[in-house]
C-alpha cells in the first residue's frame, strides 16, 4: 500500500514529465528516427493509464472545503479519448478495418485536439486555484499555440512549424510550472 | 458537494462507459468491415449490382469490370500488412495508422509536401530473398532482402529487373526516368566500376554488354565489357552504334573527322577504318568507300564485290536480300552474296511498296523497270517479268505509278487526262479520265468530271463498259461473285442512294433515309421508311430487319477472330449485338457494348439478365 502511496504521490511529475516526452517521441518518430509502432503502443497504453491514474490522483487530492471545481472527470475524459484513439490505432493497423488516408488523418488529428482542449481547461482550472497570472500565462500561450497552428495550418511552412513547436514546449513547461505549484499547495496543506 | 467516494466512483463510471465504448467501436469497425467484404463478393459472384461486365459470346459473364480511378484514397496501412516480406526499419512507422497520420500531418505542417502516393510502396519480388521496393516518402528505390535488411540502400529512381532472369543483373538508375546507370547482382556487388554510373548501360547480347560512358574532355568515350564487367575495349568517337549482321553483332564507330570503323567484339577493325559509312543490310554490309564507290561485304567482313557501284539500296522488304546496284548510269539488281539478279543495264528501278497493310512475299515483290528507250513493265524475283515492257509513251514522264498487287495491274499517266493501263497477257489499255482504279478484281472504276457533274464508268480488263452512271461516289464489290455498287447519286439531282447487285436495282430510297459512314460499307445499312421507322439491308439491299426499330445505328468492331456489329435501338437506347452474317448474337438489351478481349464488355443495370 505504502508502494501505492508513493507511487501516487509521484503522478504529478510523472505526468508533467511523461506526456510531453511521448509526445516528442512521436515527433521524432514521424522526422527523424525509425522506431518501431510496437513501441509507440507499449507507450500509449501507459499514457492512457498515467492521464486516469493523474485524474483518480485529482480526485483524492480534491479539498472539498476550497469550493474548487473538480476536474478529475476532465482528465478521465482525456483518457477515455486517448483510449478510443488507441482502439482505433490498434484496429486499423492490424488491417481489421480499412480506412482511407484523408479520414485516418482526420480522424487521428480530431482525437489529439480534442484531447488538447480539454487538457487546456482543466489546467486552466487548477492554475485558477493558485493566481492570477498564472491563468493568464496559461490562457495566453494556449491562444498563441492555437494561433500559430492556424497560421501554419492556412500556410504551411517551416518556419511557422517551429514556431507551433515552441508554442508547444512553452505549453508544456508552463504546464509542469502549473503542477508544481498546485503540488506545493498540497505540500502544505499535508503539513498543516 | 460530492464526497470523496462519489468522485472516484464518478470516475469509474466515465471509465468504465468509455472502455465499453472501445469495446462497441472496434466490434463495430470490424464487422462493418466484414460486410463491405461480403458485399464486394456478392456483387462479383452474381449480377446484383449495376455495373460493366466481361462477357463471352455464349451468354456468361466471366468477371466484373472495376475502374480503379474510381476507388477512394488506398488504405494506408493495410497494404503494407499485406507484403509477404520483412519490411527495413524505415517501414515501420507506416505500420501503424497514428504514427502514418502523424507523419503526414507533421509534412504538412513543415511544407514537405509529400507527393501523392508517398504513404504507396511498391514491391517486386525479384526472387526469394531479393524484392525491389520503393520508399514513397522519399520516392526512391532499394534492395531488400525480405529480412529487414537493405541490400541496396533506397536512393535509386528506378531498379529495372529487365536483365535479371537472363543476365542475373539489376540495373540501378539515378533517376526515375532513366538516365546514368549502373549495374548491381542480387547481392549488391556492382558489376563494372564501383559506384561509377554509366549515361547509357545496355545488354545487347549474351556474353557482353556496351557501356556508354561519361563525357570526358577528350570526347564521349564508349567501352565494352564483357558480362563479368571487365572491359574489353574503350574507343572515343562522335557515337558507337550496333550493327547486327545475320548473327553477328558488331560495333559502329562513326568518328569526328566523318570516317566510319566496324568493330568486333574484340575491337578489331572488321572492313577498315578508310570508309565513308558502313551499314548492315539483311546478312551483309553496304560499305561506301573514300572515293565513294560501294561494295558489299559478308557477316565476316570479306568482300564479295568489287569497288564498283554508284549506290547500293537495300529493298526494304522482309528477308528479300535485294538490292538495286547503279553502275554508270545504268540500274540493276543483286542480291546480298553480291550475285547479279537482274542484269545492270537498265535506265532505272523502283521498287513499288504495296499501298496500305497488303502483305507481300518479298519474292512476289515488284519492281517497276523502266527501259533506255522509255519502256516500262514489272519484275519480281519469282517470276521475272509479269508485264514485260511496254508502252514508250512513259519515256519523258515522271509519271505517278500505281501498281495494284492484287490485280496485277500498272496505271501511270502519260499525258494529261489520259492514262495507261497495263496488264500482263493485255495491250496497253489508253483511257481518258480524270481517275481510273480497280473497283474490284476485273473491274476498273474510270471518274470523269465535266462541268461539276461526275460520271463513273465501269470498264473490264479489255475496257469494254459495265456500266456507267452519273454519280456523286460509287463503291464497287463482289459478293457471292456477283458484282455490288453502291451508288451515290449526284447531289444536284436530289441525292439518295441505290445498291445494285447483279445488274440488278434492288434498294433505292432518299439520302435521308439510310445511315452510311466509311466504317460499315459493304456490311449493313439503317435504312428508314416513310413513317420514321427503321430497319437493317445488307450490303445486297436485301432486308434483314424489319421496319419496326425507332432508330437503329450500326457500329462495326472487331474481336479476336469475330465480326461483330452493334446495333442501338432507341426504345431505351439499348444495344445489341450481330455476328457478320446478321444475325443476333445478343437482342438488344444493354446500356453500352464494347469489345474486350475475346468477348464484350456490357453494362447491365441492377439484377439484369443476360438474355442470349
Amino acid at each position: 500500500m505504502k508502494k501505492i502511496d508513493t507511487l501516487m504521490n509521484k503522478l504529478p511529475i510523472i505526468y508533467a514529465l511523461f506526456i510531453p516526452v511521448n509526445f516528442y517521441l512521436h515527433i521524432l518518430g514521424a522526422t527523424v528516427c525509425n522506431i518501431h509502432p510496437a513501441f509507440f503502443i507499449v507507450l500509449d497504453i501507459l499514457r492512457i493509464l498515467v492521464i486516469a491514474l493523474y485524474g483518480h490522483y485529482l480526485a483524492l487530492r480534491y479539498d472539498e472545503s476550497k469550493n474548487e471545481k473538480d476536474v478529475s472527470n476532465m482528465f478521465m475524459f482525456v483518457a477515455g479519448i486517448a483510449f478510443l484513439a488507441f482502439v482505433y490505432n490498434t484496429v486499423v493497423s492490424l488491417g481489421l478495418s480499412s480506412v482511407t488516408r484523408s479520414a485516418n488523418e482526420s480522424i487521428m488529428v480530431a482525437a489529439m485536439v480534442l484531447e488538447l482542449v480539454i487538457e487546456t481547461i482543466a489546467f486552466f482550472h487548477i492554475a485558477k486555484q493558485d493566481a492570477k497570472l498564472i491563468t493568464v500565462i496559461w490562457v495566453s500561450i494556449n491562444i498563441a499555440l492555437g494561433i500559430v497552428a492556424l497560421a501554419d495550418l492556412n500556410d504551411p511552412g517551416k518556419s511557422a512549424f517551429w514556431y507551433v513547436m515552441i508554442a508547444l514546449v512553452a505549453r508544456d513547461l508552463y504546464k509542469a510550472r502549473i503542477i508544481y505549484s498546485q503540488e506545493l499547495v498540497n505540500q502544505k496543506q499535508d503539513v498543516k | 458537494m460530492k464526497t470523496k467516494e462519489e468522485r472516484i466512483k464518478k470516475n469509474r463510471i466515465i471509465a468504465i462507459v468509455f472502455l465499453c465504448a472501445g469495446i462497441l467501436m472496434a466490434a463495430f469497425m470490424i464487422i462493418q468491415n466484414q460486410i463491405t467484404k461480403k458485399a464486394d463478393n456478392s456483387a462479383a459472384d452474381g449480377v446484383t449490382e449495376a455495373g460493366t461486365y466481361k462477357i463471352d459470346l455464349e451468354g456468361n459473364i466471366e468477371y466484373k469490370i472495376t475502374d480503379k480511378s474510381e476507388k477512394d484514397d488506398p488504405v494506408v496501412v493495410e497494404s503494407l500488412k499485406k507484403a509477404d516480406v520483412k519490411l527495413p526499419a524505415d517501414f515501420y512507422r507506416f505500420l501503424s495508422a497514428k504514427e502514418t497520420a502523424f507523419t503526414e500531418t507533421i509534412h504538412y505542417l513543415r511544407d514537405d509536401k509529400l507527393e501523392n502516393g508517398a504513404y504507396d510502396y511498391e514491391c517486386e519480388k525479384v526472387d526469394e530473398g531479393c524484392y525491389i521496393l520503393r520508399k514513397g516518402e522519399e520516392d526512391k528505390c532499394g534492395l531488400t532482402d525480405g529480412r529487414g535488411n537493405w541490400i541496396v540502400e533506397p536512393e535509386y529512381g528506378t531498379i529495372s529487373s529487365t536483365y535479371y532472369e537472363e543476365y542475373g543483373y539489376l540495373q540501378l538508375y539515378l533517376h526515375y526516368s532513366g538516365g546514368p546507370s549502373a549495374f548491381v547482382d542480387r547481392n549488391g556487388n556492382w558489376i563494372m566500376e564501383k559506384e561509377k554510373y554509366y549515361n547509357r548501360l545496355h545488354i545487347y547480347q549474351k556474353e557482353s554488354l556496351i557501356v556508354f560512358k561519361d563525357f570526358t574532355s577528350d570526347g564521349e568515350h564508349y567501352g565494352l565489357c564483357d558480362i563479368d564487367g571487365n572491359v574489353v575495349f574503350e574507343v572515343t568517337g562522335e557515337e558507337v552504334n550496333v550493327l547486327k549482321v545475320g548473327n553477328t553483332e558488331y560495333y559502329q564507330v562513326l568518328d569526328p573527322d566523318g570516317k566510319v570503323r566496324l568493330l568486333d567484339r574484340n575491337g578489331n577493325d572488321v572492313v577498315g577504318g578508310e570508309n565513308r559509312s558502313v551499314n548492315a543490310y539483311n546478312d551483309c554490309l553496304i560499305v561506301r568507300d573514300q572515293e565513294g564507290r560501294y561494295f558489299i561485304c559478308d557477316e565476316k567482313g570479306q568482300q564479295l564485290t568489287p569497288h564498283e557501284y554508284d549506290s547500293l539500296d537495300g529493298i526494304d522488304c522482309d528477308d528479300a536480300g535485294l538490292l538495286i546496284a547503279e553502275k554508270e548510269g545504268k540500274k540493276g539488281i543483286i542480291d546480298t552474296k553480291g550475285n547479279t539478279v537482274l542484269e545492270i543495264g537498265y535506265a532505272d528501278i523502283l521498287d513499288i511498296e504495296p499501298a496500305g497493310n497488303v502483305d507481300v512475299p518479298s519474292d512476289k515483290r515488284a519492281f517497276l523497270v523502266k527501259t533506255e528507250d522509255g519502256k516500262v513493265g514489272i519484275y519480281n524475283v519469282k517470276e521475272g517479268f509479269t508485264i514485260e515492257p511496254q508502252d514508250e509513251t512513259a519515256i519523258n514522264g515522271d509519271s505517278y505509278y500505281h501498281y495494284d498487287y492484287d490485280n496485277e495491274v500498272l496505271f501511270f499517266y502519260c499525258d494529261h487526262l489520259k492514262c495507261v493501263v497495263l496488264r500482263s497477257d493485255h495491250e496497253p489499255l489508253y483511257v481518258e479520265c480524270n481517275d481510273i482504279y480497280v473497283g474490284a478484281k476485273g473491274v476498273f472504276v474510270v471518274e470523269d468530271y465535266y462541268s461539276g457533274i461526275r460520271t463513273y464508268t465501269l470498264l473490264d480488263l479489255d475496257g469494254n463498259k459495265i456500266y456507267a452512271e452519273q454519280a456523286d461516289n460509287v463503291d464497287v464489290t463482289y459478293i457471292d461473285d456477283k458484282l455490288c455498287i453502291l451508288v451515290t447519286k449526284p447531289e444536284k439531282q436530289g441525292g439518295g442512294y441505290k445498291i445494285v447487285y447483279d445488274g440488278k436495282v434492288t434498294f433505292e430510297c432518299a439520302k435521308d433515309n439510310i445511315k452510311i459512314d466509311d466504317e460499315n460499307t459493304h456490311v449493313a445499312y439503317a435504312v428508314c421508311d416513310d413513317n420514321g421507322k427503321y430497319g437493317l439491308i445488307n450490303a445486297k439491299g436485301e432486308l434483314v430487319l424489319d421496319y419496326q426499330y425507332d432508330d437503329i445505328e450500326v457500329e462495326y468492331a472487331v474481336i479476336y477472330k469475330h465480326d461483330l456489329y452493334y446495333i442501338v435501338k432507341d426504345a431505351g437506347e439499348k444495344y445489341g449485338v450481330m455476328d457478320a452474317d446478321l444475325k443476333w448474337i445478343y437482342e438488344p438489351q444493354f446500356d453500352h457494348v464494347e469489345p474486350k478481349y475475346n468477348g464484350l464488355a456490357v453494362t447491365l443495370e441492377k439484377g439484369q439478365e443476360i438474355v442470349k
